[in-house]
């Protein structure tokens, strides 16, 4: 019975994996890029400022108090945001406006200011997605309505807990051969690779596949808040599954002076040490039910980093009444936490890099693998299959296509016309077509040259991205290395690996093509073992 | 340095687990070894394991440290299998060199601090 | 060598209905595995949810958290289990359960 249960969980392992194999991919690459998006952002936009040490919160706080005094002194929320935490760069006030008649929420704007002065940063960068843009593809696809989007991406996911699960309970010896690696041996060597990337990986690919559901989990699995409790219901809904009283909509109180900020930063400071305030929230500023919020940067645990609450008018430190959270709610926020990975400090995130990078090799791995293995089977029968030469196609235009279009992406950003119109949605353009061109010529041209071909194309469309930024902007390696602006300069010297990367790849794939194909030395003759290659 | 720490603790301490299995050994020593020298090297193995989550969880929170150590144990795996297919001799010296460095930097580090 | 034809597809074809259509057990097994998956999935979450009792709410947040646990392994039952037959019958068997359980919890809850 055990093995009628790993056969049948090899198929659908193999199956379940081929048909959302290329879409997972798609996800994979553009969600590691995405978890570097502000990063991305910052290269894409060259016309920013070079990023500058940041100043320490009491000294930034009276300038954004002042700006937001002087343009939104009668906002219902004001929110300001200190550089240097994950994900914030800048220096930003922000407002929302209270609701006009009808509406449900004000108007939102967000300003960045500059350190030094507190005055507006009017640098308008170049019209680009940015690295926001493909983190945004990873969960919503493209050229798609955002519902569709979602929801196609779930069935992918479900397809891939699916494999994954199915996988491990196929793998026979998952404990014997967690570190075997037999390069050089055809398929016996892809199939190591698979499962060194999927092993080795094994809590990260299944973490990020359950917790990309839970994100979306009430548009997939509606029953519950909208069968159950009523389609328009929702924010009762979620009010009674976390327990917090419904905002209603009160008149504003009368004015009040705004409480000094300061020592509230300060206590903050003291209770938590230095460096670890993200930003400042005030609910209805210079009124009497004015509050203020100081968040702490997530880092300290797994979930959000905790807020201290003061009263806007007295300056009083109120501490949160202690409600015990909630199982669900927890888990629910853990599993969220962990897929943004935005608690992650420096090692952290180069880990979440490399994961992600493995999920996507994983998946690349299996894609050639199901290839191989039916091509070994059918280079016995001697026939071809239209069915494997397709997916042949579809792998090499995925696996290193999907690369190149991205490349195209940046090389886009640097050489369409600045003032084009509607030039953000030409870049995306200009990645999709790219993307399209790298399925149309595997078509043409031999399967293995095909390969070699587009991976020096990906090392050049890399390799080069320095250069074209040299030669296009000013805000290339002869810049901001000497400025320490290590963002900048890290995606230049990113993009230089991943070139090498994939010339290396080239290089490697050119030799194994010059030697015997595998199955013609893969004669049974147990006396003389299959001779090492040297690489 | 805690985190290099904790990962040249987990690449020593897969080494030696892996050092307990027959088809491993071939390509570290050249022959198989006594199943008690095996045994010892996987109890090795796994306190050394250990010891890089120890060191995991002091240098982060805990909750963070867990899902921060499960990441550096997959990427140590990784790096152990790769040197036992292409560098197997170097395999225990290099993670013998690594954990003293590391070990002289954390040591280091909290002499001048 | 060609294999049997209850080889291919990791003997998921080991039923053969009799007259031919070869590929019926393996459709219906995909159908149960995707729709039937779905449709248990669905009634968890309105059966477990009853289990917390006086704060459906919550009870339904926790039961969705764990729907796609709960879709996943009908999909590997379905696929797993020696027929096609037995693939529907053990969906209905847990979905009987859920219901009896929705029933409980309901009962108990008020």
């Amino acid at each position: 019975m055990k093995e009628g249960l790993r056969q049948s969980m090899a198929w659908l392992h193999s199956w379940a994996g081929l048909l959302v194999g290329w879409v997972l991919f798609f996800v994979f690459v553009t969600g590691t890029l995405g978890y570097v998006n502000t990063e991305i952002d910052h290269w894409m936009r060259p016309e920013e400022p070079l990023l500058s040490r940041p100043l320490p919160p009491q000294e930034l706080l009276p300038r954004a108090v002042d700006y937001l005094r002087a343009k939104a002194p009668d906002a219902q929320n004001w929110y300001i945001t200190f550089p240097g935490a994950r994900g914030n760069r800048d220096f930003t006030a922000a407002w929302r406006e209270r609701p006009a008649e009808g509406e449900e929420y004000g108007k939102y704007t967000r300003d960045r200011l500059d350190q030094a002065t507190g005055r507006r940063i009017v640098a308008e960068p170049r019209e680009t997605g940015g690295g926001s843009t493909l983190y945004r593809m990873h969960y919503e696809l493209h050229y798609m309505p955002y519902d569709w989007g979602i929801r196609i991406v779930g069935i992918c996911a479900m397809f891939m807990l699916v494999a994954i699960v199915s996988g491990v309970i196929t793998h026979k010896k998952i404990f014997a051969d967690f570190f075997t690696f037999r390069p050089a041996k055809g398929q016996r060597s892809w199939l190591d690779g698979h499962n060194l990337l999927s092993v080795a990986g094994l809590p990260f690919h299944l973490m990020i596949t359950y917790s990309g559901l839970v994100i979306f989990m009430f548009a997939y699995m509606p029953v519950g808040p909208d069968l159950i409790f009523g389609a328009d219901q929702r924010d009762r809904f979620f009010q009674q599954a976390y327990g917090y009283e419904p905002q209603d909509d009160k008149p504003p109180a009368p004015h009040a002076v705004l409480a000094p900020i300061g020592p509230m930063i300060a206590q903050a400071e003291q209770m938590w040490g230095p460096g670890q305030i993200d930003r400042v929230s005030i609910d209805n500023p210079g009124r009497a039910d004015a509050r203020v919020f100081v968040s702490r940067v997530s880092g300290s645990t797994l979930t959000w980093g905790g807020d201290l609450r003061f009263d806007g008018v007295s300056g009083k430190f109120h501490p949160e009444p202690e409600k015990p959270p909630r199982t669900a709610n927890v888990i629910g926020d853990v599993l969220r936490s962990l897929h943004e990975g935005i608690f992650a400090g420096p090692i952290i995130r180069l880990l979440y890099l490399i994961c992600g990078a493995s999920g996507a090799a994983m998946i690349g791995t299996g894609l050639t693998l199901w290839s191989t293995k039916r091509k070994v089977k059918l280079a016995k029968s001697g026939k071809a299959h239209f069915g494997i030469a397709v997916v042949d196609r579809l792998n090499v235009g995925t696996i290193i296509g999907l690369p190149i279009a991205v490349a195209a992406y940046f090389w886009a950003n640097r050489l369409i016309p600045v003032g084009l119109e509607h030039r953000a949605d030409w870049e995306v353009h200009a990645m999709f077509i790219t993307w399209a061109v790298m399925f149309i010529y595997p078509i043409w041209r031999p399967l293995p040259r095909a390969w070699i071909e587009m991976c020096w194309l990906a090392a050049a469309a890399f390799a080069l991205i320095p250069l074209l930024n040299a030669l296009t902007t000013d805000r290339h390696l002869g810049v901001s290395i000497p400025a320490g602006d290590w963002i900048l300069a890290g995606f230049d010297l990113s993009a230089l690996g991943t070139g090498l990367f994939f010339g290396w790849l080239a290089r490697k794939l050119a030799r194994r093509a010059a030697q015997p194909a595998p199955a013609a030395r893969k004669t049974r003759s147990p006396a003389v073992p299959a001779p090492q290659v040297a690489h | 340095m805690m985190g290099l720490l904790s990962f040249s603790l987990a690449v020593s301490g897969l080494s030696g687990i892996a050092a307990a299995m027959p088809k491993h050994q071939r390509d570290l020593f050249g022959r198989t070894t006594e199943p008690g020298r095996a045994r010892a090297s996987r109890v090795a193995g796994w306190l050394l394991l250990a010891g890089s989550l120890i060191a995991a969880l002091s240098f982060w929170p805990v909750s963070v440290g867990l899902a921060g150590w499960t990441g550096l144990v997959g990427a140590a795996s990784f790096v152990v299998a790769l040197c036992l297919t292409y560098r197997p001799r170097a395999l225990l010296p290099g993670a013998a060199v690594a954990l003293a460095a590391s070990l002289c930097g954390w040591a280091v580090q909290g002499w001048i601090s | 060598m060609t294999m049997a034809k209850e080889e291919r597809f990791g003997g998921v074809l080991r039923f053969r209905p009799a007259g031919g259509r070869r590929w019926l057990p393996l459709l219906s097994r995909i159908v149960a595995g995707v729709v039937g998956g779905y449709a248990l999935a669905t009634l968890a979450i309105a059966s477990l949810s009853t289990l917390s009792f006086g704060n459906r709410a919550y009870g339904i947040m926790g039961a969705t958290l764990g729907s796609f646990a709960i879709y996943t392994v009908a999909i590997l039952w379905v696929f797993a289990c020696r027929d096609a037959w037995r693939a529907w019958g053990g969906l209905g068997a847990a979905a009987l359960v859920l219901a009896l359980v929705w029933l409980l919890g309901w009962t108990l809850g008020g």
